[in-house]
């Protein structure tokens, strides 16, 4: 089935169509909101949500630009709606002393490394990760992100930069990278 | 992955290169979810298999009670009518009018509420009784009696003085012998005669139930062809895995083995199907009803709809991530690997979970039952019957071909089947029912999924039949 079939099923509402684009697509969007969120069952819930959108909203897109980039979009924008609806979330977006987490070794998951990257990712704060999926990932810019959460554009700059640095000691310290120069050394660098 | 000498500006490149290829599989709750958040609740067509059984069931009791509330009403009727005629007779003979009335203007009439009976006798001795009476009712009853040998009249005699000789006149019809029905015909004359003088009306009931024992006679003669049968058979289900078509043809084609099977989780590939799956029986049931024609007094055919519900459980492991769980099926061309997402595993997983795989089925059952013996009211039967069916839905959890997990398997079940069905039965009759209860076992003979699928499952299910049937004179 091409996409452009299914597209023409799914603005007709043929549920045959949209199991199709469901299962084109719903794997790489769960691992999106996979990292957006704090648990499986959070990210399958995003997922839901996510497609309902897609299909209802489905007739809005405008050919303009890739059929996926759209669904991501929407996905995103979900996973964020969601996150918003958590207390704790709008509280963590704006936190500052999060750079000083301390992340244990033995935290850390083994597993494969795409997945593995992920799970890193998903030990970040809450706050954190999400400025770092959107700018990081998804290629948000910091006024975007800003708008998104609604917090200063200055204030996703420094989330994303203090995420940067966490995550590069995480994953330094699984070895999946290495040391990075000492002049390029963000950990060093905040903490002088 | 190689990322030693990575620069600051490309760190999200490595990230998003990273990330982006990640794929995780959502499980089958979220799109069922979805669809019932776009579609509504699926509607469960087994409903309305069940809801035309009902309205069959109750097409057939009504046919049923309405056939015999007819004969009631009709013989209601037939006593009703045949009292006002005789009793217009009665009044006509009792205002001195001459037996040549009814020569000349009601023969017929008068032969058919009271004489036609002996008319339709034949008997040779009888012939020339209505004239007699037509003429003179006392010289007919004479007549009529010396046509009669010695014992019967004084069974008329009796019979007539105390009016039970009703029962005794059924009895000797049901004999169907040439002689007793001259009694009866003897009897119907004496009765009229005796009681006429008093109350017409009284005599003409006597004759009408004369009438309606000689309707019954017919109705005895007619052997009851259909009956009308409703059953209901809980059951276990059994079923045997054949892994044949793996180890001759997936297993070979297979270059090296997988993670799966080497392991420290990994399954022992070697090992048989059946070996590796726990599984459990469990309660199904079935139902359903029949319409049954006599050929001959022992043999019967039989066919009908019948509902089966069977399940079996199946012991798993949840998973917290979505696994693939790779089915290869054999077709024309060659071996074709589908991965499917799968949080069932069966050899590790964070929690074990029992899960009930359940099948609804319609049937329509096309087969004989046989009286071995009888005696009174009991008796024994064996049935036997070739059942096509159609698998309304199938809720079960599909072993992968490398034995690793369970995925939802319903895409590869088989929609149309064939089973065969054996039973014995001790029967018990009340009136016209005939209840039922015995075991009985059932195979199906196709496996439950498409034969690409190489995992062959054949199932047997062990259950007892409790019925009744109802005879349709």
């Amino acid at each position: 089935m091409t996409e452009q079939a299914i597209l023409a099923g799914c603005l007709h509402n043929d549920p045959v169509s949209q199991r199709e684009l469901y299962n084109r697509y719903s794997p790489k969007m769960l691992s999106v909101c996979y990292r957006f969120s704090q648990s499986r069952e959070d990210a399958e819930d995003m997922l839901q949500e996510g497609f309902i959108k897609i299909f209802t909203q489905i007739h809005t897109f405008q050919n303009r630009g890739a059929f996926e980039g759209w669904v991501r979009r929407i996905i995103v924008h979900t996973c964020i709606n969601f996150l918003k609806k958590n207390k704790k979330f709008n509280e963590s977006v704006d936190l500052a002393h999060a750079g000083y987490l301390e992340v244990k070794e033995e935290t850390m998951p083994s597993i494969m490394q795409a997945r593995q990257i992920i799970e890193c990712i998903r030990l970040l704060p809450l706050g954190y990760k999400t400025v770092l999926n959107l700018y990081a990932i998804e290629g948000y810019s910091h006024k975007e992100i800003g708008q998104m959460l609604d917090i200063e554009e200055s204030t996703s700059r420094s989330q994303y930069t203090r995420a940067k640095a966490m995550l590069e000691n995480i994953l330094v310290k699984k070895r999946i990278i290495e040391q990075p120069k000492e002049e390029f050394n963000l950990v060093a660098l905040l903490k002088k | 992955m190689d990322y030693k000498d990575y620069q600051d500006d490309s760190f999200e490149q490595f990230l998003q290169e990273e990330v982006n290829t990640h794929r995780m599989y959502p499980a089958d709750d979220v799109w069922k979810n979805i669809r019932t958040e776009l579609h509504g609740n699926r509607t469960w067509p087994a409903l309305t298999v069940i809801a035309l059984l009902i309205i069959t069931s109750l097409t057939f009791s009504t046919i049923l009670m309405t056939n015999t509330k007819e004969f009631r009403l009709e013989k209601e009727n037939a006593a009703v009518a045949a009292a006002k005629e005789m009793a217009a007779i009665n009044s006509k003979v009792e205002a001195g009018n001459t037996p040549d009335y009814f020569i000349g203007v009601e023969p017929h009439r008068i032969t058919a509420a009271t004489i036609s009976q002996i008319e339709e006798n034949s008997y040779a001795n009888f012939n020339e009784a209505p004239h007699t009476k037509i003429v003179t009712p006392e010289a007919t009853i004479q007549t009529s009696s010396a046509a009669i040998d010695v014992n019967t009249i004084q069974s008329i005699t009796v019979t007539a003085a105390t009016h039970a000789g009703l029962h005794l006149k059924e009895e000797l019809i049901k004999a169907e012998e040439p002689k007793e029905t001259i009694a009866f015909t003897g009897l119907t004359k004496e009765a009229t005669k005796t009681v006429n003088q008093t109350n017409p009306i009284i005599a003409i009931e006597e004759i009408d139930k004369s009438e309606f024992s000689k309707r019954k006679l017919f109705a005895w003669n007619k052997v009851a062809k259909l009956g009308f049968q409703f059953y209901i058979t809980p059951s276990q289900s059994y079923r045997v895995l054949s892994d044949a078509t793996v180890k001759e043809i997936i297993q070979p084609s297979s270059l090296a083995p997988s993670a799966a099977q080497t392991g420290p989780l990994g399954l022992d590939y070697r090992a048989g199907v059946n070996d590796i799956v726990r599984h459990r029986p469990a309660v199904g049931l079935e139902f359903g009803v029949a319409a049954l024609y006599k050929i001959n007094h022992r043999l019967q055919l039989k066919t009908g709809v019948q509902m089966n519900f069977r399940q079996y459980t199946v012991e798993t492991f949840r998973t917290r991530n979505s696994d693939v769980a790779t089915i290869s099926l054999v077709n024309g061309r060659g071996i074709e690997n589908i991965n499917l997402p799968s949080n069932f595993s069966n050899s590790a997983g964070y929690k074990t979970e029992e899960i009930a795989n359940k099948i609804y089925e319609v049937a329509v059952p096309i087969g004989i039952q046989w009286q071995i013996w009888g005696h009174h009211k009991f008796g024994l039967n064996a049935e036997a019957s070739v059942q096509p069916t159609y698998t309304i839905s199938n809720n079960s959890l599909l072993l992968s071909t490398d034995f690793k997990n369970y995925t939802n398997g319903s895409a590869f079940a088989r929609k149309w089947n064939i089973n065969t069905s054996l039973g014995i039965a001790l029967t018990f009759k009340t009136g016209s029912n005939i209840w039922q209860i015995g075991p009985q076992v059932r195979y199906q003979h196709l496996p439950t999924y498409t034969n690409q699928y190489p995992i062959k499952e054949f199932r047997l299910d062990y259950g007892i039949r409790v019925g009744i049937t109802r005879l349709w004179k």
